[in-house]
């Protein structure tokens, strides 16, 4: 993740198309993003933390760990697995979402597995995955 | 308590057919339907019929008009997205499985309960359940 990177945030959506400014705004978004990140990271249970861009790339993660909070051994691959995958089940359930009711529009979802439960919120513009341990966070 | 195995490998249709069971079910039914903000129940078997439905209602609790139509949709399209994700959570784990879905619409939420014998939909009003 050494790229630089722009988060987009919709108030900051303008500077998109804008060259050597990018840096400067993207600045603050980036500290407020990364604060966002460690808060939601710090909390009991949480086991990682994975923004995807539109294109299906991860831009932030933070160490993803099982559930006994051992960091995972392979953490590329299992960041770009999830990268992969969740956007992809989000965009199906946005999509199920709208064939039942096509004024209505998928928030959150919620996979809750015998071993974690991942948390998925899915933006046009970013997908940010959260994974918890059930058990540690009730 | 539909899941109960009865170690002889009866079809689903069989093993609903005791009473005591069926008044369990239709009694579990009830108890979640009576909880403040859910709109709905939906059982749905492990051939993608809708087997008990409680009264669909919309945010506003009056009932949804084309009852069959509304039914017949969850019960195509959720039990999908449900084996979608058992699919993608194994692809993540292969030891691990689904245990719950939940999908937070603007209107509303579904909670997914999916099994290979039956689904189990609960649509609730996020809002009055909080």
């Amino acid at each position: 993740f050494s790229s630089p990177v722009v988060v987009v945030s919709r108030t900051a959506r303008r500077t998109e198309s804008l060259g050597p400014r990018r840096a400067r705004v993207s600045s603050v978004a980036m500290s407020e993003v990364e604060a966002t990140l460690q808060r939601i990271n710090g909390h009991k249970g949480v086991l990682g933390t994975i923004i995807v861009n539109e294109d299906g790339e991860a831009v932030r993660a933070t160490t993803v760990c099982d559930k006994n909070g051992v960091p995972v051994a392979d953490q590329n691959a299992v960041v770009k697995q999830m990268a992969d995958l969740l956007p992809a089940l989000a965009s199906m359930a946005r999509n199920m979402v709208r064939d039942l009711d096509p004024s209505n529009d998928l928030r959150f979802l919620r996979i809750r597995s015998k071993d974690h439960e991942i948390m998925v919120h899915a933006d046009t513009e970013f997908t940010l995955i959260v994974i918890q341990n059930p058990a540690a966070a009730e | 308590w539909l899941a109960q195995p009865t170690g002889t490998g009866k079809t689903s249709a069989t093993r609903c057919s005791s009473s005591v069971e069926m008044s369990e079910v239709e009694a579990t039914l009830q108890r979640i339907n009576g909880h403040k903000g859910v709109l709905g129940t939906i059982i749905v078997n492990e051939e993608g019929e809708a087997v008990r439905a409680t009264t669909l209602c919309d945010a506003s609790g009056a009932p949804v008009e084309d009852q069959s139509g509304a039914v017949a949709k969850f019960s195509s399209l959720v039990p999908q997205l449900a084996s979608m994700a058992r699919n993608m959570v194994r692809d993540l784990d292969p030891q691990n499985d689904l245990r719950f879905l939940r999908v937070r619409s603007r209107d509303h939420e579904m909670m997914v309960h999916a099994d290979p014998e039956f689904t189990l939909i609960v649509i609730q009003n996020p809002a009055a359940a909080e």
